[in-house]
């Protein structure tokens, strides 16, 4: 990727209600000349307010710009409304089974709803389908997936990283469904950290695990590249012919100027 | 049709700076990206220092001069137009005869713009011949196109269609959607012609929208003077104004000096329709009388004598004479092919 930040940022109102919001970007990911996107955006807003047992949270401005599969556009519509209408914990396990039927990953275990915040995908190509990508990395962004618990009031995530290492494991030796020994049923990780039961006091929480998985899988892919992608000139230079021959000119223009920042003129 | 060159090999090139060669390659290839928005001195200026001794007889040396014939004919340099294309075409059957089919499409384009019609469909032939002989879908789908282009210009409106709908076909089934938004610009022409104006209209709506997708801004505002032509023939004046007068800042910013012809000939012919003769001398003036210039001097030619004839009434009316009839001005029936459409077709569909 060619940059990636975050920021969080809350306040409170005079009637001692607490906003809380967190943004993680992650631009021109690429990942394996596979997959690729201008930018990812993942963003949670959250919403409590003192008379409410649980606050609301939301996912609005999650998105993708320009994901490309194999080159070809891909288009993800987010479920948000389907966030912004459930409140609680209590409303989202309820409507749990619904999402199952719609034929969307959904699955509840000891008091964790594990569902993906994707409600429908589009490649260009008939050729590619999205069921066909077995690499666990690229199934898991695409998936978008949210953890949603309640948690009560200062606890948090424990070890991102062991999760995300035994879910690849998990996922690897059985496909992208998920496990019924999941972390969240084992006491493990951040789905389990604290969750089971909620109580008085709780507070809904969500994971949106796109979040640090993307920078973890691109990570992983570097390593096992064993080399930076993105300086690789000949994958970005055929890119952009590439590009071009398909007419997307933006996307070629900035294969070029990518390619000419990272090799400057030889007479400079 | 546009291809990667080939990558670095070093060997030869251990002489240069390290990356230096790649340097070079994006180099090319951001001034070919630019030749198809029609930035066409940006890049020839990209293109304008020479590569260095070890690359010069390179597919990227062959590329460089292709780019530069194509920019300097959309921006009228001709005789530079030719010189580069008989330098790609030397250095393509010395070395590289792979892109013979490229210098063969681009010889075409250059040809089309210098009028020699039935030279340049000679020449879209070859490419046709070459693209399928090395199998390049790419390079086919452009002579394709380009040979309906060639066949509107001989008033073959007909003949025009098929190889359109043939180019058509072919680029959507490989996904060159460049290609797809010119033809498609290039349908509405013939159907214009033919006097089918819902699929004109329908035609040239659809190359915008595709050009504007892709990034194309030249072509995106040159089809919207088809759209305009549209109106004016069914004489819907005030839209035909409305959508060239929404573009015309970003038009007089364009390289492509005949795009901003085609909208300031639009536009004072619009304005003579409708017997505004003030805004067609304001029109005429803020051209710096440049209305005829590029590949249309017939147009340029056609508002002097309405203008002139305009103000022969002007000083016949002030002698309290009778004023003398107009010329015979009816709409334009073409939306007529320039470097911005046809041509452009024709060097990289």
């Amino acid at each position: 990727m060619a940059n990636g930040y975050s920021h969080v940022l809350g306040d409170v109102d005079s009637t001692d209600k607490h906003t809380s919001q967190s943004t993680m970007v992650v631009e021109r990911l690429n990942i394996l000349d596979v997959l690729t996107a201008d930018r990812v955006v993942a963003r949670l807003t959250s919403e409590h307010a003192p008379k409410n047992k649980e606050g609301h949270v939301i996912t609005l401005r999650t998105k993708f710009e320009n994901l490309r599969i194999s080159g070809y556009a891909a288009e993800v519509e987010f479920d948000h409304s389907f966030f912004l209408s459930r409140a609680t914990f209590d409303e989202l396990s309820k409507n749990a089974a619904e999402l199952k039927n719609s034929g969307r990953m959904a699955q509840e275990s000891h008091g964790v709803i594990l569902c993906s915040l994707v409600k429908s995908l589009k490649v260009g190509s008939p050729r590619t389908r999205l069921m066909s990508i077995r690499i666990y990395l690229y199934a898991d962004l695409m998936s978008a997936t949210l953890y949603c618990c309640t948690m009560g009031r200062g606890e948090g995530p424990r070890d991102h990283g062991s999760t995300f290492r035994e879910d690849l494991c998990r996922r690897n030796a059985a496909g992208t469904g998920l496990q019924k020994d999941h972390p969240a049923a084992r006491g493990s990780g951040l789905a389990a950290s604290g969750l089971v039961g909620g109580g008085p006091g709780s507070h809904q929480r969500a994971h949106l695990a796109i979040k640090k998985r993307f920078l973890l899988a691109c990570l992983v892919s570097c390593c096992l590249c064993g080399c930076d992608p993105f300086k690789r000139p000949q994958h970005l230079y055929e890119e952009g012919w590439r590009e071009l021959n398909k007419g997307n000119l933006g996307q070629a223009m900035q294969d070029a100027d990518r390619g000419l920042k990272l090799y400057t003129s030889p007479q400079q | 049709m546009v291809r990667p060159c080939r990558t670095p090999t070093g060997g030869s090139n251990s002489t240069l700076p390290p990356n230096s060669e790649w340097y070079w390659r994006f180099n090319v290839l951001k001034a070919e990206i630019l030749v198809w928005q029609h930035l066409d001195d940006q890049s020839l200026a990209l293109n304008q220092p020479d590569l260095p001794p070890s690359l010069a007889t390179s597919d990227l040396a062959v590329w460089r001069r292709l780019s530069q014939a194509v920019a300097s004919a959309y921006v009228h340099r001709l005789p530079d137009a030719r010189r580069y294309l008989d330098e790609a075409e030397a250095m393509a059957e010395a070395h590289h005869a792979e892109l013979l089919g490229q210098v063969a499409l681009r010889r075409g384009t250059v040809l089309f713009g210098d009028g020699a019609v039935s030279d340049a469909e000679s020449a879209y032939h070859r490419a046709l011949l070459l693209a399928r002989e090395e199998k390049n879908p790419f390079l086919e789908a452009a002579a394709l196109g380009s040979l309906g282009v060639v066949t509107a210009k001989q008033q073959h409106y007909d003949q025009s269609l098929d190889w359109n709908r043939a180019a058509l076909q072919l680029s959507r089934s490989i996904g060159a959607e460049s290609s797809v938004a010119r033809v498609l610009g290039n349908m509405g022409w013939s159907f214009l012609e033919l006097g089918d104006d819902d699929n004109a209209l329908e035609n040239y709506r659809q190359a915008e929208e595709a050009a504007r997708r892709n990034g194309q801004i030249g072509d995106e505002l040159y089809w919207r003077t088809g759209i305009a032509a549209v109106y004016h023939l069914e004489r819907d004046y005030r839209s035909a104004e409305a959508v060239l007068k929404q573009a015309l800042d970003q038009v007089r910013r364009q390289d492509d000096k005949s795009i901003a012809s085609e909208y300031l000939n639009e536009l004072s012919e619009l304005a003579l329709e409708t017997g505004n003769w003030a805004a067609a001398e304001g029109v005429f003036k803020g051209s710096g009388g440049s209305c005829a210039i590029g590949w249309r001097p017939d147009r340029g030619a056609r508002h002097h004598v309405d203008l002139w004839a305009h103000r022969r009434n002007q000083g016949a009316l002030q002698r309290g004479g009778e004023p003398a009839p107009r010329p015979n001005h009816r709409p334009k029936s073409a939306h007529g092919a320039t470097m911005g459409s046809g041509c452009a077709l024709g060097h990289a569909i």
